[in-house]
């Protein structure tokens, strides 16, 4: 096969995969691009120009949202050290680590909407929570958990470790396997502790691994949360525990502004971008 | 080669007419298809949200067991050509969300039941006017069109059909903790909210937590009080701007709503009913469908009680939010509205709305031909029909402002109530809201 025959079978076998991104994908991102500057009720639209954008910066619920969605920004490192602490114990061969191992790994297979009713039913006024606090004779403790900031967010937050903390760990044992015994063993010839082999070998061999779910984890806290916000908080009180990501659904589902809504997403995809850049720019630092 | 190449773009076509055929064939599916003997087969897709079909207590009873699968079959009997596909949903915020995103892709269903008044008219560009499918007699036989009309009278342009009356909000008590605590609370029923709030304070004595409240029961209490307050034609006046949340009569109720959570004498929670049950609430709010249920499982403990009044100076006494909540809608991407609406009128006929009843899914109607104290005994659904009927009953203020301005009053309410916003910014951002869709309008 000549190469430019091989060019364009190439270039064919590429073309299904890029119809169906171009349809399901790009098709729905221009339109939530076009109507962002428009008022949609979803079936009629008007020309709005940056109406809606000028009212995302100026109706003082922007930095509120934003920093909703930095508290969870600043949990994102929190996760990445237990599930790396985990994953280390996990890789070597803690006494239970078998059955530690799928533990860890069942709340992954559960979705946020289950997540968020179990936890919700632990932390109501007269759920387990509040329960195991007065039998245990803390009684002062108990409080209303769901009702009140922060400990929404710190409700939230747990959730959101208990379903990362299985995937993180999968990520970073398979990260951990790929590192040579030879390695271990010559540090430990060598004379070097857990410790040291933990910060020189095992960390330095992971970047990769720790890159990768540092920013499938910030992207996730800022355009994942809905279904722990949707089932725990409702974004509530007020719009207290709000991120970017349930103001949208509140915008175009319960308040029909849908041309405002799609103004929010455009937001929240620069935001987004913007961050993965630094990130970017941040690894590319960190390979050289 | 060219054969290979030509492989590689057959797959692709392959793949495209595969996509495009299984698209058409959905929509083969979901639209009407020609009946065996020429007569055109109508398959009706009915999003249930309004009908039972699983019993809690009863997990053992099948979907025929239940009201609508019959109804759906007597139908259809007496339809041969018309198939309703009955597709349970939940109801609220979810159906809301779905409806609206299927309705946009013209892909949503023939029939639904939303919630009645704003709610369902945020929708109104996807829903069939129900005028000509309705005689004046039909519509004179049913009541409450005024929550399915968009001006909200009942001879307005309807957008739906009545489908039940929530009859009158109630609070039920327990008796016994009640009485412990050296209350009646009907014979002294509280005047106004001091009185209330008295009446809690003596249960909460008992250490027992006085009232337990729904965490939406914002809609259930103090929009009430507002709405007692201004009466129908005063909700109108805060709708259209001519008068303000901020009136202080209007604050006072929003401090009342603080003082009951900073007095702890109640608890805002959805497993409300359950622990009502379990009798560690002395009070909590129920509806028609509740009442029996409270009763069924506390027996004579139960009792019920009308929300208090606000205060003595409120236009509206001894009522209570209510009504028709829900309606039944026809969408109008419809390809058989008519045999849609067909199909409502069959439900809302005298028969079905007896069978209804008689199945005990029912409880009270919003019929007028059928006189409910026919076919059942218990006391306490006679006295619910007799409470809707009472011209004390408002029809639920959340669903007389636009859907957007009880989002906002849903979202801020729980700031007031844990004390992050004085009752006086509260009215004030729901004035603020009110004015802008007012002048995006």
């Amino acid at each position: 096969m000549g190469l430019k025959q091989e060019r364009w079978v190439g270039l064919f076998s590429l073309l299904p995969a890029f119809l169906l991104l171009a349809v399901f994908v790009g098709y729905p991102m221009f339109n939530t691009f076009f109507h962002s500057f428009t008022e949609w009720d979803g079936v009629t639209s008007t020309f709005v120009g940056w109406d809606n954008f000028k009212t995302i910066l100026s109706n003082g619920d922007l930095p509120l949202m934003l920093r909703n969605n930095l508290i969870f920004l600043l949990s994102v490192p929190g996760i990445l050290f237990i599930s790396l602490t985990v994953s280390v114990l996990l890789h070597e061969e803690v006494p239970g680590w078998r059955l530690f191992r799928s533990v860890y790994y069942l709340p992954a297979i559960l979705s946020s909407v289950v997540i968020g009713f179990l936890a919700k039913s632990m932390f109501t006024n007269k759920g387990i929570v509040n329960t195991l606090l007065e039998n245990a004779g803390l009684g002062a403790f108990t409080t209303d958990w769901l009702n009140t900031v922060p400990t929404e967010f710190m409700i939230l937050i747990l959730c959101f470790y208990w379903q990362t903390l299985g995937q993180g760990t999968l990520i970073f044992l398979s990260g951990l396997s790929s590192i040579s015994n030879e390695l271990f063993d010559a540090a430990k010839i060598d004379g070097a502790n857990w410790r040291q082999r933990l910060m020189y070998i095992v960390i330095p061999s992971l970047y990769p691994a720790i890159f990768y779910f540092t920013i499938v984890n910030v992207i996730y806290v800022f355009v994942g949360l809905f279904g722990l916000v949707y089932s725990i908080t409702g974004g509530g009180p007020g719009y207290e525990t709000t991120p970017i990501d349930y103001m949208i659904y509140i915008q175009a589902f319960r308040s029909g502004n849908m041309g405002y809504a799609s103004a929010l997403s455009v937001f929240l995809f620069f935001i987004v971008m913007f961050i993965t850049w630094i990130q970017l720019k941040i690894s590319k630092r960190l390979e050289q | 080669m060219r054969m290979r190449r030509w492989s590689v773009l057959s797959i692709a076509l392959m793949m495209l007419v595969t996509m495009s055929l299984s698209a058409c064939s959905k929509n083969e599916n979901e639209s009407a298809s020609t009946g065996g003997e020429g007569q055109e087969k109508v398959n009706i897709v009915f999003w249930n949200s309004g009908f039972a079909t699983i019993d809690e207590n009863n997990k053992a009873k099948k979907k025929e067991d239940f009201y609508i699968s019959q109804a759906v079959a007597r139908y259809e009997k007496a339809h041969p050509n018309v198939k309703i596909d009955v597709q349970d949903v939940p109801s609220g915020d979810e159906l809301f969300a779905k409806f609206q995103t299927a309705s946009i892709a013209k892909n949503g269903p023939d029939l639904t039941v939303l919630w009645s008044g704003s709610y369902m008219l945020r929708f109104k560009q996807f829903l069939e006017p129900m005028d000509s499918y309705f005689s004046g007699e039909e519509r004179s036989r049913i009541v409450g069109w005024s929550a399915t009309t968009e001006d909200f009278t009942a001879d307005g342009k309807a957008y739906g059909v009545p489908f039940g009356t929530d009859g009158t909000f109630l609070l039920a008590y327990n008796k016994k903790i009640f009485a412990d605590a050296g209350i009646d609370p009907i014979a002294q029923r509280p005047k106004n909210f001091q009185e209330f709030v008295a009446m809690l304070e003596k249960v909460k004595t008992k250490d027992i937590t006085p009232l337990g409240l729904f965490k939406d029961s914002f809609l259930h209490v103090p929009d009430y009080w507002i709405a007692q307050t201004v009466d129908i034609p005063g909700l109108d006046s805060l709708v259209k701007g001519t008068t303000n949340f901020s009136d202080p009569k209007l604050v006072n109720v929003m401090k009342g709503w603080r003082e009951l959570f900073e007095k702890n004498l109640v608890i805002a929670d959805d497993s409300v009913r359950q622990l009502f049950i379990q009798e560690q609430l002395g009070m909590t709010v129920g509806a028609n469908a509740d009442i029996l249920n409270f009763s069924k499982e506390m027996g004579d403990k139960v009792g019920f009680m009308k929300i208090p009044d606000f205060s003595e100076d409120v236009k509206i006494h001894d009522g209570g939010p209510g009504g028709v909540g829900a309606a039944f809608v026809v969408t109008n991407y419809s390809e058989h509205k008519k045999e849609t609406a067909d199909f409502v009128k069959f439900l809302m006929s005298k028969e079905e709305q007896i069978n209804k009843i008689k199945s005990g899914e029912a409880r009270i109607t919003v019929v007028n031909d059928v006189d409910v104290n026919e076919y059942v005994s218990d006391p306490l659904v006679k006295t619910m029909q007799d409470m809707a009927n009472e011209p004390s009953t408002i029809f639920w203020p959340d669903n007389v402002y636009p859907a957007e301005l009880t989002s906002e009053m849903m979202s801020l309410q729980s700031l007031v109530s844990s004390g992050k916003m004085t009752a006086e910014e509260f009215m004030k951002k729901i004035d603020q809201k009110r004015d802008s869709l007012l002048k995006n309008k």
